[in-house]
């Protein structure tokens, strides 16, 4: 498949009826984001804006993979695929990284300022939510930060908010990878270069979203979800490399001594629950941009939007999946469905052993991609981990009030709704295993419950007779 | 006419009158591409512009975003910079 850019991209969802395009003229300030909002909860199309108000010539590009229908468009997957067949496609592909190319010229510095010059209001930075703590440039693209003493480069989505014309306020927890390099080149007394890609190829914003292990490239997972290299250009100003069909590009440094106060900001979690705090300062001294710009946008909030798709459903989907299937564990499938907004992870298993579902939380939580949900699901290898309507089943009906039910205090997620303000503040969470297996010791016969459905309890012969006679009893 | 700023607070019920440091953002520039800029400058605020005559307006909002329905009054005295210090604390977010 062609690796697509986002103007690529837009014809192929246009062709798919995946895209509306919008013509009359919007407005940044909450318009465009309260139509691309109510697009997602409808789990409805992605939206091309081709006029702005204040903003001649510039185009904004809304919702881009808000649907996992989109995100196999964009890695050249049938639209029309199962969840499944998406998801074990990703899966395969992430796991065949394929290294990124360099080019010399690229789109996007096809325009260049710099210094002084720099004024992020050139761009139509959308008021995504009403109340949101400013116009947030950056929500569908990636930060691209370098580790001051091993030299691995991380591709990160950390939102970020502009502040003025050459600074913009950001929120890079702790636990992140660009955090933890922010903190090495703090504690040099130095400024961390950075550069974010604006509105990058799909799959490059895609490996971006996905909480992937430190020390696995984002772009060789790109290539590897389009099944063919990135290409990518040197920054003119930062020792850093973009895709070069990006839209904007932004170089500059995250300022070690001070901050800004950033946020609140609608989540992917479907709440704005974190309030304005002082957070890093990106300190921008040079924008490139391709002609006739597409800035492009990500609206998180209730479900259905990026946030639950890539970095839910895909990212932590797959990163769970990997660890598990490291750790030997024999399971049956794992999902993170979309409407549990990355906080709920469903893992089935064949149940060789009780307490097997503690062995998996230990896993679950203890890896990067599972770390920051906080409910675990387990359900035996009768239950289609895709079909929510029998995991909320074997929830109801399978899941020891005692027994089946642990929690036990964790690492606060700041960004989970539940926890107070001071809980979210000093990072004091917790986690809750639902442990939806039959006791192994059970006999099959005298104690463990027989399933009341066509399939389990009538025999082979009768079921097949029905079936076989369905139409003629009357059945379309 | 008089311009308007908007400001986050803990609590706009315990809002209190009197010279402060804050955040302001811009929300009726010149140029309508500046809004939602932020600037740290040293004010007067009070409730109401008779306490405060000359004043500009300045909205109140949750630290989650909600604004308070009854605007408050302000007068920048002057520009504090483009940044606060960065604190010692470890922060979860």
């Amino acid at each position: 498949m062609a690796l697509l850019d986002n103007r690529q991209f837009t014809k192929a969802l246009k062709q798919t009826g995946d895209l509306v395009e919008v013509n009359r003229e919007v407005d940044w300030d909450c318009e465009i984001g309260a139509i691309v909002r109510r697009a997602c909860e409808m789990e409805g199309p992605a939206t091309l804006f081709n006029s702005i108000r204040d903003y001649p010539g510039h185009r904004i590009f809304g919702g881009p993979v808000s649907t996992l229908r989109r995100a196999a468009v964009a890695m050249g997957i049938q639209p029309t695929a199962s969840t499944k067949e998406i998801f074990d496609q990703f899966y395969q592909r992430m796991q065949n990284p394929i290294p990124p190319v360099l080019v010399a010229e690229a789109p996007c510095q096809e325009n260049v300022v710099v210094g002084d010059a720099v004024d992020l209001t050139m761009f139509p930075a959308p008021m995504v939510h009403d109340g949101d703590g400013g116009r947030y440039l950056c929500t569908w693209h990636f930060v691209v930060t370098k580790d001051p003493e091993t030299g691995w480069v991380n591709w990160g989505m950390y939102r970020v908010m502009v502040h003025n014309e050459r600074h913009m306020g950001g929120i890079i927890l702790a636990t992140s990878d660009a955090g933890k390099m922010k903190l090495k080149y703090e504690r040099m007394g130095k400024p961390m270069p950075f550069a974010i890609a604006i509105g990058p190829e799909p799959v490059c914003a895609i490996s971006a979203a996905v909480p992937l292990p430190a020390n696995i490239d984002e772009v060789d997972v790109a290539g590897g979800l389009a099944q063919e290299p990135v290409r990518l250009v040197r920054c003119k100003t930062v020792d850093l490399e973009v895709p070069a069909n990006s839209e904007i590009v932004l170089e500059g440094e995250i300022l070690h001594d001070v901050e800004v106060e950033e946020g609140p900001f609608g989540e992917y979690t479907g709440y704005r629950s974190g309030p304005r705090a002082p957070r890093a300062v990106y300190r921008v001294n040079c924008i490139t941009w391709r002609n006739n710009p597409i800035t492009v946008i990500s609206n998180m909030g209730m479900p259905v939007d990026e946030g639950q798709i890539c970095y839910g459903t895909l990212g932590v989907g797959s990163g769970v999946r990997q660890a598990l299937e490291a750790a030997g564990i024999p399971i049956t499938g794992v999902f993170v469905p979309p409407y549990g907004a990355g906080n709920l992870i469903i893992v089935g298993t064949r149940k060789p052993y009780n307490h097997i579902a503690t062995q998996i939380s230990q896993i679950v939580f203890g890896s990067r991609a599972g770390m920051p949900a906080n409910f675990l699901i387990v359900v035996d290898d009768t239950t289609d981990v895709y079909n929510i309507g029998k995991v909320l089943h074997a929830l109801a009906t399978k899941c020891h009030w005692r027994d089946g039910v642990m929690t036990f205090p964790a690492w606060g997620n700041p960004l989970a709704p539940f926890l107070s303000l001071r809980e979210r503040a000093t990072g004091r969470g917790g986690r809750i295993v639902l442990d939806c297996t039959w006791p192994v010791e059970w006999d099959p016969e005298a104690e463990k419950p027989v399933k009341s459905s066509f399939a389990d309890i009538y025999p082979k012969e009768l079921q097949e007779k029905v079936l076989r006679d369905w139409h003629v009893y009357g059945f379309e | 006419m008089a311009r308007e700023y908007d400001t986050f607070v803990d609590n706009p019920d315990g809002f209190e009158a009197g010279e402060i440091d804050v955040a302001v953002r811009e929300l009726t520039p010149d140029d309508r591409r500046k809004k939602y800029l932020t600037r740290y400058v040293r004010a007067k605020v009070a409730p109401s512009e008779e306490e405060l005559p000359g004043s500009d307006i300045l909205w109140l909002r949750w630290q989650r975003g909600r604004v308070f329905p009854r605007p408050w009054r302000i007068q920048v005295i002057r520009e504090l910079g483009e940044f606060m210090p960065k604190k010692a604390v470890v922060r979860n977010q």
